[in-house]
């Protein structure tokens, strides 16, 4: 079934009209009428989505530019489907690097001609292969049952909607490096602290079209500062941190004074935590998780859990992920008077908004949790046993799978402690155990490392502070999570202040807002040693050789 | 495996200059303090060398008549080396038990502007991690000699020199950027003219580089290198399925050596009637026979079949093949065919030559090595990894960043005394065709590049791949097309077939990879005619050919 559906009347913008898309989309009309090889099965669909952006890139080290460009891009990911919507060849294979999906680099001159010339190559070598694999696919079902899989595509309402352009600002590769000297300039004083800055702009123009009729298109607009610092302790301990400032322009994220500040302040609680001892007792009591350390939390072991693209069926049969496990809509995931929203377009300054997702797809906003309860999941147009519609949230590199990805999540809870008696809850339940301190997680670490430990699906932390019932806190090292999963969330007894943060996964952003949260009991155990390497001579400036 | 891939390189010599700049200065404090540290402890390093390699470069494509990219990048990279131990035995010795990735450096990119603080900083990170490494390493290595039995070129792992200065650079190069865009755009819209192509591609490269050397020897070398390729490239699939491509170039040193444009035109257009050719023509087939190897063809061969077997370290290394460590002082070829190497030549035969260099990636000076002088076997590439035999560099340690140089080819040059003009060359192929009673010999004209395996694992074979060849029959019918066949063979065999030589010297550029990396080199060579050798069918692709026309053909709809 097809709908036309126009959406948004406020927003759309003068008519698409754009000729290399055009062509784009007559080149795969072409191919879905006449591909054809002897006995198989036409694409009963084909997606492009075309990127035309113009990116600048600055990196800098220590005050000095590491590597700067600026350049414009074009470049076309499409996907082939053959088969039908209950068995077709995606989501198949050893991995996500599914037969039938692709990418090229397109020819940064705006012509129509050459454009379709590798959309012809392309599309037509992916086919093939979608091919085989519905074959292979075939015959794995034939052997091991298809029992139990969800289908394989759900339908989706045709889309024709052009965006209109926001303001444009042009990327200033000049005033970019001058802004990447200034902050990196704040590692120079810390010889043991390392580090990079990182600015990224793009301006440009995304489109997704199909087979089925949907021409979407609507701006590109990203800028994003990501200061990374990491240090390594006498004894092995490896930690990292990163910041990120991140807007659709450059005047939406902090003016360059507080982002130094913040830099500065970070390499220095770097550069303290790594002169600390090492923690050899484990730790059992409340935890606060506060600012980077909530929206951590909240992401890594509830929001991955409501994405709802079933993981890869293998070629051996069953799925390539053992630990899949859907939460189930209708169970409880946190405590009482806790809901998460998912709204894509609920902060048009963020580079994590968008109308339309990868699939060309509306972006829904998705009541995921109420009081508590699941309510459904992130959802492409690829359907899992418990929800079968796309939400709009199939998001992905346009050379991936368009899997369900989380937007702008917000995390809220209908009773909010100030700080003031989240601690003092916080206080309370340490005594009632007998200890006079709680634990306090800021951040955890980028993701967990081999060999440190960790029983649980949230990474080591990477500040983690001591804190006494008269304020004092004492930063710790060397602890690592006993056991943390995403059934620890039903343990939330307390929120407070939310924080909002922007996490990205390649060029895919997320914006998480969630609340400061109190858990009643956590562990904490001592890493396993690490190995030891004393760096000599230490670091210029380190020693006072230089 | 080690494999000639087609890339350019130029360089243009320069006046000495003393070394005195921030990347020298910056990165000797470093070696220095680092040393100084290390004074009274345990297996300290007691050598350091930091290589620094600064690249501005253009790279603009062009396909189907628009321009696909245009960059410009500007990057400096280092690359360190620590050795532990001492150099009777050192760190850096070939584990025989146990693989390792002891040819890659401690790389990293560095700032690219002169703030000398940074600079030092950052080379400090990697020097740590490679000292860390290096103690590690010793250990293995020590084990391995109580262990193992005793090596049979127990030669020392690096030889002495006396340190070296040089400093050299070029005027900036500044490419009129939208002229080159235009004339890819325009080249690539001549290459896509050709209904029969599926894909094709016009691009200009240029690079232009500073290399540093800094050793803890008091080495301090600074030099340029820049080099520029025009390429062109067309394919299609035939309707058996086999890949045809064809890959063409030109390397200049100065973008005004670049031909007219119509030249250029009229090679696009020559390119792409020549891939026609090629995709009508029969697939040839097996053969063994007599063979005549065109000049850039005959170079490829060389650099094949002799070249990687004469690079010094691999005559002491447990698991190569070592296929001419004894011939040494005996005849290999006929005396009237000489080969030597020699990175100090810029051009030959009015062609500039990739691999040349005033210095070699250990700071030690170019040198012209002899391999066969008259027929026999003189000796080998030497970096500073001394063999039995052979204990000094003769300038030919090579590297690309990111790995360790060892003994590397630069311009491999075959020459001979007794020249035969091109028909005398194809009267003796067909004479010797018709003495072996074969309906037909080979003329192969253009080879797309090769591998050679040199060790004792696989066989020690080499395979060169003809993007061209002919048969030429005895009977004197027309010389036919052939696609799709491969030289293959072994390293003595092939060397005793050679029986003569032409007058027209062919220069092949390209770049070569093995455990180094990849290099820019050159072989020249005349045409060399060969008594017997094989060929071999090529890997053939299996995906059909397109099902629908090209969308600007008939059938198309553009």
């Amino acid at each position: 079934m097809r709908w036309l559906l126009l959406l948004c009347p406020g927003l759309a913008g003068a008519a698409d009209t754009d000729p290399v898309v055009d062509a784009v989309v007559a080149e795969l009309a072409r191919q879905q009428a006449e591909l054809a090889l002897p006995d198989s099965d036409p694409p009963y669909f084909i997606r492009a989505g075309l990127y035309r952006v113009r990116t600048a890139y600055v990196r800098a080290s220590r005050g000095a530019v590491v590597t700067s460009s600026d350049r414009p891009w074009q470049y076309l990911g499409h996907e082939v489907r053959v088969g039908d919507t209950t068995l077709d060849n995606t989501n198949f294979g050893w991995a996500r690097d599914i037969e039938g999906i692709g990418g090229v680099s397109l020819v940064v001159d705006l012509d129509p001609a050459a454009v379709r010339h590798d959309v012809w190559a392309h599309v037509e070598s992916a086919y093939k292969d979608a091919v085989g694999a519905l074959a292979v696919r075939r015959a794995v079902r034939r052997t091991h049952g298809g029992d139990g899989f969800p289908d394989a595509f759900t339908s989706a309402p045709v889309v024709r909607e052009h965006i209109a352009d926001e303001p444009r600002v042009e990327p200033d590769l000049a005033a970019m490096e001058a802004h990447a000297r200034t902050l990196s300039a704040a590692f120079t004083g810390h010889p043991w602290v390392m580090g990079n800055v990182d600015l990224t702009h793009a301006v440009g123009r995304r489109w997704v079209v199909n087979t089925e009729g949907t021409r979407v298109s609507e701006p590109v607009r990203t800028y994003v500062v990501e200061v990374t610092a990491w240090t390594t302790t006498a004894d092995g301990e490896r930690n990292w941190r990163m910041m990120r400032f991140a807007g659709r322009q450059p005047d939406q994220v902090p003016a360059l004074a507080q982002q130094l500040a913040q830099t500065e302040a970070l390499v220095e609680r770097l550069a303290d935590w790594r002169e600390l001892e090492a923690e050899e007792e484990a730790w059992l009591g409340p935890v606060l998780f506060e600012a980077d350390g909530a929206v951590r939390l909240f992401n890594d072991l509830l929001v991955e859990a409501l994405k709802g693209t079933p993981p890869v069926e293998r070629e051996q049969g069953g799925y390539s992920d053992r630990s899949f496990s859907p939460l189930i809509p209708r169970r409880r995931v946190l405590p009482e008077g806790f809901a998460v929203v998912d709204d894509p377009r609920g902060d048009m300054t963020r580079p994590s908004a968008y109308h339309f997702d990868g699939e060309g797809v509306a972006g829904e906003v998705v009541e995921l949790v109420r009081d508590g309860v699941l309510q459904t999941h992130l959802m492409s147009r690829m359907p899992n046993v418990h929800v079968q519609g796309s939400n709009g949230h199939g998001r992905a590199d346009e050379d991936e799978p368009q899997l369900a990805t989380a937007g702008q999540i917000t995390v809220t809870a209908d009773r909010v402690l100030s700080r003031r008696r989240l601690l003092k809850r916080a206080f309370g339940l340490a005594a009632q155990q007998g200890l006079d301190h709680i634990m306090v997680v800021r951040s955890v670490r980028r993701t967990g490392v081999r060999g440190e430990g960790n029983d649980s699906d949230l990474p080591t932390p990477s500040e983690l502070v001591r804190l006494y019932a008269d304020g004092r806190e004492q930063p710790v090292r060397g602890l690592t999570w006993g056991t943390l999963d995403t059934r620890s969330l039903k343990e939330i007894v307390a929120a407070g202040d939310p924080h909002t943060r922007e996490l990205s996964w390649n060029s895919v952003y997320r914006t998480i807002t969630a609340p400061d949260v109190l858990l009643a009991e956590a562990e904490l155990v001592p890493m396993p040693p690490a190995e030891q390497w004393v760096p000599m001579p230490g670091p210029p400036g380190s020693d006072g050789s230089e | 495996m080690l494999c000639w891939s087609l890339l350019i390189v130029l360089s243009l010599g320069g006046e000495p200059v003393a070394p005195d700049d921030v990347v020298t200065t910056a990165v000797a404090a470093e070696i220095d303090r680092t040393l100084e540290a290390w004074q009274g402890q345990e297996d300290p390093p007691y050598f350091l060398s930091t290589r620094v390699t600064e690249t501005r470069s253009w790279s603009i494509r062009g396909e189907y008549g628009a321009l696909s990219y245009s960059r410009a990048d500007h990057g400096r990279r280092a690359d360190v080396a620590v050795r532990v131990g001492d150099r009777h035995r050192d760190s850096t010795h070939a584990l025989r038990e146990r693989w390792d990735r002891r040819h890659r450096s401690d790389s990293g990119r560095l700032i690219v502007e002169d703030v000398p603080e940074v600079l030092q900083h950052q080379v400090w990170a990697l020097t740590d991690r490679a000292i860390r490494k290096a103690r590690e390493r010793i250990v293995k290595v020590r084990g391995e000699a109580v262990v193992l039995v005793e090596e049979t070129d127990p030669s020392d792992d690096f030889a002495p020199v006396a340190a070296h200065l040089w400093s050299d650079e070029l005027p900036r190069i500044r490419p009129d950027v939208a002229e080159l865009e235009d004339m890819v755009r325009e080249l690539s819209g001549i290459l896509h003219a050709g209904t029969w192509t599926e894909y094709s591609n016009a691009a200009i490269d240029i690079v232009d580089q500073t290399k540093w050397v800094v050793t803890s020897e008091g080495t301090r070398i600074r030099q340029p290198r820049r080099w520029i390729r025009l390429s062109m490239n067309a394919e299609a699939s035939a309707e058996d399925g086999m890949d045809v491509d064809l890959y063409r170039w030109l390397d200049v040193d100065d973008l005004a050596d670049l031909p007219p444009r119509a030249e250029l035109e009229r090679w696009a257009a020559s390119l792409s009637t020549d891939l026609r050719d090629l995709l009508e023509a029969p697939v040839g087939a097996p053969y063994s026979g007599p063979v005549l190897l065109r000049g850039r063809a005959a170079g490829v061969f060389v650099h094949e079949v002799i070249g990687h077997r004469v690079e010094g370290h691999r005559q002491k290394e447990e698991d190569e093949g070592r296929t001419f460590r004894e011939l040494v002082g005996e005849r290999i070829l006929p005396t009237s065919i000489s080969i030597f190497d020699d990175p100090t030549l810029q051009t030959w035969a009015g062609f500039d030559l990739n691999g040349h260099y005033r210095f070699d990636e250990e700071g030690m000076p170019g040198q012209r090595a002899s391999i066969v002088d008259a027929g026999v076997f003189r000796g080998f590439l030497m970096s500073r990894s001394p063999i039995r035999g052979f204990d000094d560099s003769n300038g030919h340690g090579r590297a690309q960043v990111g790995r360790h140089p060892v003994a590397r080819m630069a311009n491999t040059i075959v020459s001979t005394t007794d020249p035969k003009p091109e028909a005398e060359l194809r009267r003796l192929l067909v004479a010797e065709v018709r003495r072996q009673g074969l309906p037909y010999g080979v003329i192969v004209d253009e080879l797309a590049g090769g591998f050679t395996m040199t060790g004792r694992v696989q066989p020690n074979a080499f395979n060169v791949r003809a993007s061209t060849s002919w048969r030429i029959y005895a009977d004197g019918r027309p010389d036919e097309l052939v696609r799709g066949i491969d030289l293959v063979g072994t390293p003595l065999t092939a060397l005793q077939a050679v029986v003569a030589a032409g007058d027209d010297p062919g220069v092949f550029n390209g770049f070569c990879g093995a455990e180094s990396g990849s290099v820019p080199n050159a072989a020249v060579s005349p045409s060399l005619l060969l008594s017997r050798l094989e060929m071999q069918l090529e890997e053939k692709e299996q995906a059909r050919p397109p099902l629908i026309a090209r969308p600007d053909l008939p059938g198309g709809d553009t």
